[in-house]
């Protein structure tokens, strides 16, 4: 946290500046703080009491009501130390009395503003924020938490830091623009909580934690205080009647005592969680989660930083057929306890499968589920033998270390006998895994499903994934298998597809991160290649973009100073071109732009990948832009291949994962060689969805000629190949 | 050890350019499912230094264990220490010479214009691929051991918490010229996916 978290030195003059923008948490924190407090103290403050009065000498039990006005005097304390910020750059909090602490939040790091009221915070309508960055390893202490301020405040604090597009100093202008004024902005509700759902509610087993810390804590409590329940009158029944009713039933009816309990503790915690649940979407492009029947919670998630989203069917959910839908976005806390975690991108509380698709295909802005069973492939046989082998293994070898205590009578023998029952267990355990076990990649997501008792399907969106790991352990290799692990930069890290073909990885890779495909790969020995001293290792795809945006004169969308200039720049030399056309031309070609000679060529299209083609009049690097806008607004950028004599100047590149069925418009720009900043004219194309895989349309021819280029407004590059060309 | 070549990536499938008979190629499958494409070993080994270094290191780790067992066998008098001792001997002294022989074939890696490579393990093997367009930071760590080899590892961390990319073993000039061209061509990229 070392980033955000500043001293005060970097307040100049801080206490001249006291009333400038330093707020106070809201002044009936000054009556909940203290009874928090003695809450939280409630046990130790009574047992010095108790000790106190029974100890036989020093009666020291008054000490206690000391310890209570001390808590309460810090508890109003805490109101006069702590204070906060919303400066125009960063959020900052001070707090502490004798360990000062100043935290300062940069306001464009700020991913999620949470909000969430207990019960004594709704009475007085308050609300307490918390405020998180990206960083994954946020520690608790160094989250910027706001305990209280009243609600409306929160809200509008909410708005105000996260719908950023409102504060005109921020610098980028976002993918959803939003009306400066409009504060309340309108919003769609995806989904909302259905008082049905509760018949999912038994069997999240919720409960069982609650009845396991009952049972600890009552088990715990009878031990400590040597209380001989036998004693007591119903207790005494009880063990009557199960010494009458035999161990197996008694077992049983213990065990159906258990069931019930936890379906109820399990109901009670469903509804304490997940009521009032509704997930909308407001047009400043947030995702809002509003939960809670007692404590409030409302999770705000930036749809820029949701990386994909993990359906969870934990296996008594499964058998009637409910899931849990969760976010994966970056920013997300995973860490704090209890309810708070892995809740905090929860998407949908366990509902039927039908609306956990539906949720997430309106969450992702698809008009499909990507993770629908139907559209996940199969994994090998080996794969599928794996995971009985696997399941199996491990349930032999308990068996064999049964056997072998069983053998030395250090167990009794009916230990063994009961645990041949884990064999058949493990290969339905085996069979549900193989059978749960699938992967797929869209035009945006790479899906992948594995797991039995806890049955995961994530789909990630292929933008967001940020390196590859690929593993192979001794007896993958054996079987020709990896596990292949996207990265993301979410809290969960990584996100695996396991048990596939070593073909079927680079396949994945290939369609999701092109240019980094990690194949064999020929050595460029060329003596027309620059040698490597001279080669720059900066070829950056989305410089490069940029810089060819710039070099078309295209109004960026940032409007920065460089860019323009850079406009001025290519105009003046287009003025010059439009004057005598030709030569002019040529002139700014020979200047050191590489050229495209020939229009771009297309084939090979599969349903899902296809081949473009093109040729340079010199040794260049192609960039390939390519998707299904016309405008290339969420275009995938491949650097390409390198065209030297040796290959005729010519060169050709795969797109994979093409989107099934639609329009696809390419764009090749030639690179220098030896200078990333000289691009050539590019050349776009576009290709008619065909069921037949042989053709595509043949080229567009040069789209915008050099001289065109001075038309200098996207229209005028788009107007050159948004029409049909095949014809 | 020829400093760190700059490689120019091709897509292996576009290798064949100007082949004709693959642009005309009309498989319905071929492309989305390239039967048998392997995964490509990174060409660069690590610092041939990095075999002595990494023997000092696993014999400094044996040593400990058969000096504690010394101590213990002139403490207790116990006749079955000798033979853990000679156990013990043996096996430190295979695992001192086979494992950096074979951790020095079997640990490569490799930088091109779009991502570093790396790839490790001979039982199990991890293959791991950073854009250098997502990378987040760059470290050198040098101990005291490492600058007695002069050598140096260096780790590559992109914004995810699972994927930090290690080369050890490197020549510390290697190492220092690998560093700063990451960190030039890092500079240059916005966006890690955060």
């Amino acid at each position: 946290m070392t980033a955000q978290a500043h001293t005060s030195e970097h307040e100049p003059a801080e206490t001249a500046v006291e009333d400038d923008g330093w707020r106070r948490l809201d002044p009936k924190m000054l009556l909940i703080r203290p009874v928090r407090e003695l809450v939280k103290f409630v046990v130790p403050l009574f047992a010095i009491f108790v000790a106190g009065r029974v100890s036989g000498g020093f009666q020291y039990e008054y000490y206690s009501f000391i310890g209570v006005a001390i808590v309460i005097f810090l508890g109003i304390l805490h109101w006069f130390t702590t204070s906060y910020r919303i400066g125009p750059d960063q959020v900052e909090l001070r707090t502490g009395l004798l360990r000062r602490r100043h935290i300062g939040v940069p306001r464009d790091r700020i991913r999620t503003v949470d909000m969430s009221s207990d019960l004594m915070h709704r009475f007085f309508k308050l609300s307490a924020v918390t405020i998180g960055t990206g960083q994954q390893t946020t520690e608790r202490h160094d989250k910027l938490k706001l305990d209280a301020i009243t609600a409306q405040a929160a809200a509008a604090m909410r708005t105000e830091l996260l719908h950023r597009t409102s504060v005109s100093t921020t610098k980028t202008t976002q993918q959803f623009p939003v009306d400066a004024a409009a504060g309340d902005e309108t919003e769609t509700e995806l989904v909302r909580l259905d008082p049905g759902w509760l018949r999912f509610a038994p069997f999240t087993l919720s409960g069982l934690a609650a009845v396991g810390a009952a049972v600890g804590i009552f088990g715990h409590s009878v031990n400590d205080f040597r209380i001989a329940l036998e004693r007591y009158g119903p207790v005494q029944q009880a063990i009557t009647t199960v010494e009458q009713m035999g161990v197996l039933a008694a077992v049983a009816v213990i065990l159906v005592i258990l069931v019930v309990v936890v379906a109820i503790c399990s109901t009670v915690a469903y509804v304490l969680a997940y009521w009032n649940f509704r997930l909308t979407r407001e047009q400043a492009g947030t995702l809002h989660i509003r939960r809670g029947l007692l404590t409030t919670r409302s999770v705000s998630i930036e749809e820029r930083r949701l990386r994909g989203i993990e359906i969870k069917e934990p296996l008594p959910l499964r058998i009637v057929r409910g899931a849990r839908v969760s976010a994966i976005a970056a920013g997300l806390s995973r860490g704090g306890k209890g309810a708070e975690r892995s809740s905090g991108g929860l998407l949908l509380p366990p509902a039927p499968l039908a609306e956990a698709h539906k949720v997430t295909a309106k969450v992702l802005r698809e008009t499909t589920d990507p993770t629908t069973t139907a559209l996940l492939l199969k994994h090998p046989a080996a794969a599928i033998r794996r995971r009985f082998t696997r399941a199996i293994g491990v349930a032999a070898i308990l068996v064999v270390i049964a056997a072998a205590l069983a053998w030395f009578a250090i167990l009794p023998a009916w230990v063994f006998t009961i645990s041949l029952v884990l064999l058949p267990l493990a290969a339905i355990l085996g069979w549900d895994r193989a059978r749960s076990l699938g992967h797929a990649l869209t035009d945006r997501y790479l899906v992948s499903r594995k797991g039995s008792l806890q049955r995961e399907t994530t789909a990630i969106g292929i933008d967001g994934i940020i390196g590859w790991r690929i593993h192979r352990s001794f007896f993958q290799r054996r079987l020709g298998l990896v596990t292949l692990v996207a990265t993301t930069g979410t809290p969960h890290g990584g996100h695996f597809v396991i048990d596939v073909t070593e073909s079927e990885a680079v396949r994945l890779i290939a369609g999701s991160t092109p240019a980094i495909l990690p194949t064999h790969h020929r050595h460029l020995t060329d003596t027309d290649c620059p040698p490597a001293g001279r080669l720059r290792p900066v070829r950056l795809p989305a410089a490069t973009f940029a810089q060819v945006k710039a070099g078309l004169g295209m109004v960026s969308r940032n409007g920065r100073s460089s860019v323009s200039r850079r406009s001025v720049l290519s105009a003046g030399l287009v003025a010059g071109a439009l004057a005598v056309p030709g030569i002019a031309a040529a002139a700014v070609v020979r200047s050191g732009r590489p050229v495209l000679t020939h229009g771009l060529q297309s084939g090979d299209v599969t349903a899902t990948s296809g081949t473009v083609w093109a040729r340079a009049d010199r040794p260049a690097r192609l960039l390939v832009e390519y998707g299904s806008d016309p405008e290339f607004r969420r275009a995938r950028r491949i650097l390409g291949p390198v065209v030297t004599p040796r290959t005729d100047l010519t060169g050709k590149t795969i797109l994979p994962a093409l989107p099934p069925a639609r329009d696809v418009h390419y764009r090749i720009t030639p690179i220098d060689l030896h200078d990333s900043t000289l691009t050539g004219q590019s050349q776009t194309g576009h290709s008619v969805p065909r069921r037949s895989p042989a053709v595509m349309s043949r080229s567009c021819g040069p789209a915008t000629s050099p001289a065109r280029a001075g038309e200098s407004t996207p229209r005028a590059v788009v107007s050159g190949f948004s029409r049909r060309c095949a014809s | 050890m020829t400093g760190v070549p700059v490689v120019a990536l091709a897509l292996a499938a576009t290798s064949a350019v100007g082949d004709s008979e693959s642009v005309t190629e009309t498989t319905t499958g071929s492309l989305a499912e390239p039967s048998g494409m392997r995964l490509a070993t990174p060409q660069n080994l690590v610092s041939r230094k990095a075999i002595g270094y990494w023997t000092v290191r696993v014999a400094l780790g044996w040593l400990v264990l058969i000096a504690g067992q010394v101590v213990a066998l002139v403490i207790s008098q116990q006749p079955w220490l000798w033979a853990t001792i000679a156990v013990t001997v043996v096996i430190g002294a295979a695992h001192a010479v086979v494992m950096p022989q074979w951790r020095f074939r079997v640990h490569r890696w490799q930088t091109t214009a779009e991502a570093v490579y790396t790839k490790a393990g001979w039982i199990n093997q991890e293959f791991r691929v950073a854009p250098v367009s997502r990378i987040q930071t760059v470290d050198t760590e040098r101990g005291p051991l490492e600058q007695l080899f002069k050598l140096s590892k260096v780790t590559i961390t992109t914004a995810s918490s699972a994927g930090p990319v290690s080369i050890e073993g490197l020549d510390a000039d290697v190492a220092a010229r690998l560093v700063d061209e990451l960190t030039a061509t890092t500079q240059a990229t916005r966006g890690d996916a955060t």
